[in-house]
């Protein structure tokens, strides 16, 4: 896919378009960024159906409220706020769901079963170290694996990660110091040979 | 300064210190061999991840086929009725039935306190109807949550019952 890049000059001439209702012009912005925002909302749900579906929501809700968006700062990390936020949503609604089908503890234990306990040796042989890292990243404790994906995927700043996760910059920096501890055990754990992680 | 912990070091790493203590980082990790290793690890870990968490070829293609530019408008949704929305066009609609239906039956004063009266009453009559099935909602979603329905239901319907007893009765030939 030809990722198209847009020039500062470019993004805000469509950004006044679409703000005067073209369409086309936000279809532009879209496709500049539409890898971006389904890769954070793909990485954060682990579902491509449901990711294209809560891609398209952030994308429809990011026309909606373009007045709202600061053209001094960058269109990319306002609409992965709104894509992450999306899917944080989308988690949310999926817990309650479960917790309503299955019960508190009972549901994170089937929700644990569901993304599928790993079989190390199957999928050291299997995966790639960069597969090995993304299913242990996937594996990960929600709150980890949202901030993981966050600061990793989308590059968003500690910041954006606090206000977006509703917590303190400082409880940002450490449930990411324990979910890379939690990345490392788990691929030790794998005997996955490594560079950085372990 | 002794060597900073390790969440000092990444969130200076990441740019999130306030700038006076992450001036007195920058100064420490210049002079310091053990900070230096920490920090060439944590980047190549950094770089690790970016890497390992990027879309790949088969991911790329996939969103490539989605062909959001153009579907972003089919998740617009449908205007949406709240029950709020409906209660208050209920009572308008029972105003206006009242404004109608009143100088067929009384006086001016009459109409007054029919329309006052009929207000509320199908005011009353709304948000009971609307408690009660808000209430059996979220008892079947959230049964912490449906306790406090069933209070506002019991509300509405003392709402209903309760003018009626400011009401001065009218006599039969009135």
């Amino acid at each position: 896919m030809a990722i198209t890049e847009l020039s500062l000059d470019s993004t805000q001439h469509l950004v006044q378009q679409s703000r005067a209702g073209d369409e086309s012009a936000f279809a532009a912005l879209v496709e500049a960024h539409q890898s971006a925002v389904f890769g954070t909302v793909l990485r954060l749900v682990s579902d491509r159906e449901v990711a294209a579906e809560v891609s398209n929501r952030a994308f429809f809700k990011a026309y909606e409220h373009l007045a709202s968006f600061d053209e001094l700062r960058p269109l990319r990390a306002w609409l992965l706020r709104i894509a992450a936020n999306e899917a944080l949503n989308e988690l949310r609604s999926r817990r309650r769901d479960a917790a309503h089908t299955f019960g508190g503890a009972e549901a994170e234990f089937e929700l644990e079963q569901m993304s599928g306990a790993p079989d190390p040796g199957e999928i050291v042989s299997r995966l790639e170290r960069s597969d090995a890292i993304r299913d242990a990243v996937s594996r990960l404790p929600e709150p980890q694996r949202v901030a993981v994906v966050l600061r990793y995927f989308a590059d968003l700043s500690y910041a954006d990660i606090a206000e977006l996760t509703q917590q303190s910059v400082n409880n940002v920096g450490v449930t990411l110091l324990r979910a890379r501890e939690r990345l490392r055990h788990d691929l030790e754990t794998q005997g996955v040979a490594n560079d950085g992680l372990s | 300064m002794a060597c900073p912990d390790e969440l000092t070091l990444d969130l200076w790493l990441a740019g999130a210190l306030p700038s006076e203590e992450a001036a007195a980082v920058a100064s420490h990790v210049q002079t310091c061999a053990t900070c230096a290793a920490a920090i060439q690890a944590a980047q190549a870990l950094d770089a690790e991840l970016h890497a390992a968490l990027a879309l790949d070829a088969e991911e790329l293609r996939y969103v490539s086929g989605l062909e959001l530019a153009s579907s972003w408008r089919t998740s617009r949704p449908a205007a949406a009725l709240s029950w709020g929305w409906i209660a208050l066009a209920g009572v308008i609609a029972g105003f206006a039935a009242w404004l109608l239906a009143a100088p067929m039956v009384g006086s001016a004063a009459d109409l007054a306190i029919q329309v006052g009266l009929g207000t509320v009453l199908l005011n009353a009559v709304l948000g009971t109807v609307f408690s009660l099935g808000q209430a059996l909602l979220d008892l079947t979603q959230s049964p912490a949550l449906g306790l406090s329905q069933p209070l506002l239901a019991l509300f509405a319907l003392a709402l209903l019952f309760w003018p009626r007893q400011l009401i001065p009765q009218r006599s039969p030939h009135s």
